[in-house]
């Protein structure tokens, strides 16, 4: 069979061509990072990761709403961490975000921060602390997963969606019996320790992100 | 409590359960909709520090543009009032409950915006257990994002973040909307958010009604007949435009407020991307198991509540049409043919594209399966505003995207402004030229805005032209910026300079020969380099700025009379203006002062020498210089001739002083500096002096003209220095030589 001559490119013209490519896919990562958010950034897994101080994954044992100070009021979550994907944290960790509604009824909402239950399992991506001790779930909404168990006992992730219902896995839709998935668990995973190398590698060569 | 009124209480109570039906914020303990009990009367206030991106105070502008956008909600009480005191604007202290703050928070003061958190802008909202909003402030963080005012490349435009975020101020929680204000997500590059969609403008009227209006309500199940909580439910107007939308309550009713007469159209959609219950606060439920639902159409009247009774929501689909991948609104310029992306699922060829405004024309080009690019066509002559897309797949399955694409007409193109230039106390008419102009756009030129058939504001005459005449502003170029009511603008980067004003506070001499020649000094300030000096409207020839304080010249001739303005104008057309007049006579000259000293107590007469002095009025001794301004009269005057005057010296504190000689009737007048000495008896003195009549501070050129010796000498002095390194050089250079030399 004939096959077509294909004349073979010369070096100079190669590297402009390679040069043009390289350039190009800079500039397009390069924009797909300013994507940014409403009130937030719009931050992929790797993006929560490359930002936060704190990731982890854990139960909420126990919540308190307090008025750390005049017009600080102010959830104190008591986490069981069961992993960590960065950072250094004890087995029990006490975070505390700002927001809340005292027993009193008295309350602070800041929209688009994510609520917090008792029992249930989450990723949680934390940034560092505030001076006041505080910390943000990075992305508000964004940095918080939680932990679901299917019927056959295995963990899928959703988003803030506690209230939602009946979402089926497969299908990424509702379904009638299982909570919506947004993430397989398991890919979380290995994408949340290919970003965690990548990081620690970037940290090692004193580059920031 | 009776019966009745216990009835009574129970209806109130599940009416109340209705009225979360929009998205409201929530209080999360209890799910009761956050409210302010002053709607009418919301004080809040720029703080004046600003941003440390933004060094022209258009930070201020830019949000009083978004308040202005709330504020023009019609058929609700809600009212943004700002405070303008300095006092309050110097505030920092959001925390306190008595300001509701607009501010830039530079170093994380708050604790809201640690490194790495992702969060550009926050409104903290306190409530009391009754739901009443006792605080809320807006806070930007400017230490985690860069801001803009002037469209600079990957910054947020305060204007789009703070007209979103002065919705959570007001109460109001994300919309479902993708094409509106309380859409979660922004890029630095969007700028509709500015403009308010209609679902904000009836999330205000249901939140604060300022009468009652039209409405339209029912109930949504699912086919097992459970409640189908958290649906979003849209009213197309007749139109086919998205006007109004709410979410049902837990037990599946809902109800849309604030509708105009007429007949709408409306549906049942999930709302599951790329707006989903993740956007919402604690309180609300959000379920997403069914698919798009018509509910049928209905006619209202005044205050009319219009039943739509119970409907059955349509299975749930696979399809999805939407993503946090599309920058939304996309935007759709009226007259012309817009090439769009929209991603999703199942987007696949044989599905279609349909737009439910008959009169836009959507052409679906190329299915991808995760996305797909298309056409729309907006006629010119359509309104603005938004529009849904729904998308039905070769199996005749529908997903629809509520509000996601807005219509805008063509950006304003701003070419130039007539004049470029003008003073910064305002008052100059401004011309601005460009293209697509027209009514119900503002200009905002040096901070402040200009409405449209406003007094104060500009006035559109036409697509072309738009006339304003400017408020004093401060100095400096700034930008000349067209903004549309929909949010797009037009923008001619330092598009104008507004001028320091000058101003002149001494004149001296105020008169001057006519015949010209007169050397008069111009006290002041803000000069500017290329001052033109005007007397009655001749410019004058000779003219030299010394600083931005004085200016000296030498006059041209002119027309006995006066007085006459004399104007400096700087070169953006500010002007000052003085008086100054023209005599007939030739100006005072003198030459000899004999004695040039006499004692401090004065009584000795002195002869004062020169040409045309016989008009001389006045004598005196320690004026100022460059004013003529100050000074001792002399005990006596004495007019010999007209070259020759006689007067007693006045008694006077020691050292030497200038001499005055002045005709108060023409203003003419020569002033010698130091040209007499007050002195003690043993400081001697006698004999007479030659003066040199006064003439101002020489400039540059002149003063090395007369100093011709000195510059020689630097010359000389500097070859020395030359010459002397290069003998340095040589003898360190001798011993790495000295192999070739001692062979």
């Amino acid at each position: 069979m004939d096959m077509p001559i294909v004349p073979p490119m010369r070096l100079p013209a190669a590297l402009v061509l390679i040069s043009f490519l390289v350039c190009a896919t800079a500039l397009r990562l390069a924009h797909a990072r300013e994507a940014h958010a409403g009130t937030v950034q719009r931050m992929e897994l790797e993006d929560l990761l490359g930002s936060c101080e704190l990731a982890l994954e854990g139960r909420v044992q126990n919540i308190r709403v307090v008025e750390a100070a005049p017009k600080r009021i102010e959830t104190e979550i008591t986490l069981s961490v069961s992993k960590r994907f960065w950072g250094d944290c004890p087995k029990v960790l006490v975070v505390r975000v700002p927001g809340g509604v005292l027993p009193d009824g008295r309350g602070l909402l800041l929209p688009g921060m994510p609520s917090f239950a008792q029992g249930e399992e989450l990723l949680l991506f934390l940034s560092e602390a505030s001076p006041n001790g505080t910390r943000m779930p990075v992305g508000l909404a964004q940095g918080r997963l939680r932990v679901e168990r299917r019927t056959d006992g295995s963990k899928t992730l959703v988003r803030e969606q506690r209230d939602l219902e009946f979402v089926d896995p497969r299908t990424r839709r509702a379904s009638k019996a299982e909570p919506r998935a947004l993430f397989d668990y398991a890919a979380v995973l290995a994408r949340l320790e290919a970003a965690a190398q990548a990081r620690k590698a970037r940290e090692a060569r004193g580059e920031k992100r | 409590m009776s019966r009745a009124r216990g009835l009574a209480l129970a209806a109130l109570v599940a009416l109340a359960t209705l009225l979360p039906a929009h998205v409201r914020l929530l209080n999360p303990a209890n799910g009761s909709a956050l409210y302010w009990t002053n709607p009418a009367s919301i004080s809040v206030v720029v703080q004046s520090d600003g941003s440390d991106d933004i060094h022209d105070g258009s930070h201020t502008t830019a949000m009083r543009n978004a308040i202005a956008a709330w504020n023009g909600v019609s058929g609700s009480v809600a009212h943004l009032a700002e405070n303008t005191s300095p006092t309050q604007q110097a505030r920092t202290d959001w925390q306190s409950d008595s300001i509701h703050l607009l501010m830039f928070d530079e170093a994380n003061n708050s604790g809201y915006f640690p490194n790495g958190c992702g969060i550009v802008a926050l409104t903290p909202v306190w409530f009391s257990g009754s739901g009443s909003i006792t605080d809320a402030d807006v806070l930007f963080n400017g230490r985690g994002f860069q801001f803009t005012t002037s469209g600079a490349y990957n910054r947020f435009d305060v204007q789009d973040v703070a007209t979103h975020e002065l919705g959570h101020l007001l109460g109001l929680d994300h919309s479902t909307w993708a094409g509106g204000t309380m859409y979660p997500y922004v890029d630095p590059s969007v700028l509709l958010h500015r403009s308010l969609s209609q679902d904000e403008v009836h999330g205000l009227r249901e939140c604060y009604p300022d009468a009652a209006s039209a409405r339209i309500h029912g109930s949504l199940y699912h086919p097992n007949a459970r409640p189908v909580k958290g649906a979003q439910v849209v009213a197309l107007d007749s139109d086919g435009r998205p006007c109004a939308a709410a979410m049902s309550a837990n037990n599946g009713s809902w109800r849309i407020y604030g509708l105009a007469p007429g007949t709408y159209t409306l549906y049942a959609s999930p709302v599951d991307q790329p707006v989903d219950a993740g956007n919402f606060g604690g309180g609300h439920t959000i379920q997403i198991d069914f698919g798009l639902t018509d509910l049928g159409s209905a006619s209202v009247t005044d205050e009319q509540d219009f039943n739509l009774g119970s409907t059955t929501v349509a299975d749930e689909n696979s399809l999805s049409f939407g993503s946090l991948a599309d920058d939304f609104p996309l935007r759709a310029v009226r007259g012309t043919v817009t090439t769009l992306t929209i991603h999703g699922w199942g987007l696949v060829t044989g599905s279609t594209l349909a737009c439910a405004d008959p009169n836009v024309v959507v052409t679906p080009t190329t299915w991808f399966g995760s996305r797909v690019l298309f056409t729309i066509n907006v006629p010119i002559d359509q309104p603005d505003g938004n529009l849904d897309l729904t998308l039905t797949d070769p199996q005749g399955v529908r997903r629809v995207l509520s509000a996601g694409i807005e219509v805008t007409p063509p950006s304003p193109a701003v070419s130039s402004l007539t004049p470029a230039q003008g003073t910064d106390a305002g008052g100059t008419l401004v011309t601005l030229h460009g293209s697509n102009f027209r009514a119900g756009q503002e200009v905002v030129l040096g901070g402040s805005i200009y409405l449209d058939g406003v007094d104060g504001g500009c006035e559109v005459l036409d697509s072309n032209t738009i006339q304003l005449t400017t408020v004093a502003s401060p100095a400096g170029s700034c930008d000349a910026v067209v903004i549309d009511p929909s949010g797009v603008e037009g923008r001619r980067p330092d598009g104008y300079v507004f001028a320091h004003v000058p101003e002149i506070q001494s004149t001296f001499p105020e008169g001057g020969y006519a015949g010209g020649g007169t050397v008069v000094v111009l006290l002041g300030q803000n000069f500017e380099a290329g001052a033109v000096v005007r007397i009655d409207g001749v410019q004058q020839t000779q003219v030299e700025l010394a600083g931005t304080t004085q200016i000296h010249l030498t006059t041209n001739a002119g027309v006995p009379g006066g007085p006459y303005q004399i104007e400096v104008e700087n070169p953006g057309g500010a002007i000052a203006t003085s008086l100054f007049s023209y005599a007939a006579i030739p100006d005072p000259e003198v030459v000899h002062v004999d004695p040039p000293a006499g004692p401090p107590n004065g009584g000795n007469t002195i002869r004062i020498e020169g040409q045309n002095l016989g008009a001389a009025t006045a004598v005196l001794f320690g004026a100022d210089a460059a004013t003529g301004e100050g000074g001792t009269p002399a005990a006596s005057l004495l007019v010999i001739d007209s070259n020759t005057l006689e007067v007693v010296a006045p008694k006077h504190a020691s050292g030497p002083q200038n001499l005055l000689v002045r005709n108060d009737a023409t203003g003419q007048a020569v002033l010698l500096t130091n040209a007499y000495r007050f002195q003690d008896a043993s400081g001697g003195g006698g004999g007479g002096c030659y003066v040199q009549p006064y003439s101002p501070p020489a400039g540059p050129r002149e003063m090395l003209a007369g100093a011709w010796w000195l510059c020689a000498l630097l010359v000389f002095a500097l070859r020395a220095q030359i010459r002397r390194p290069a003998a340095l050089h040589l003898r360190a250079c001798r011993p790495t030589s000295s192999p070739s030399t001692s062979r």
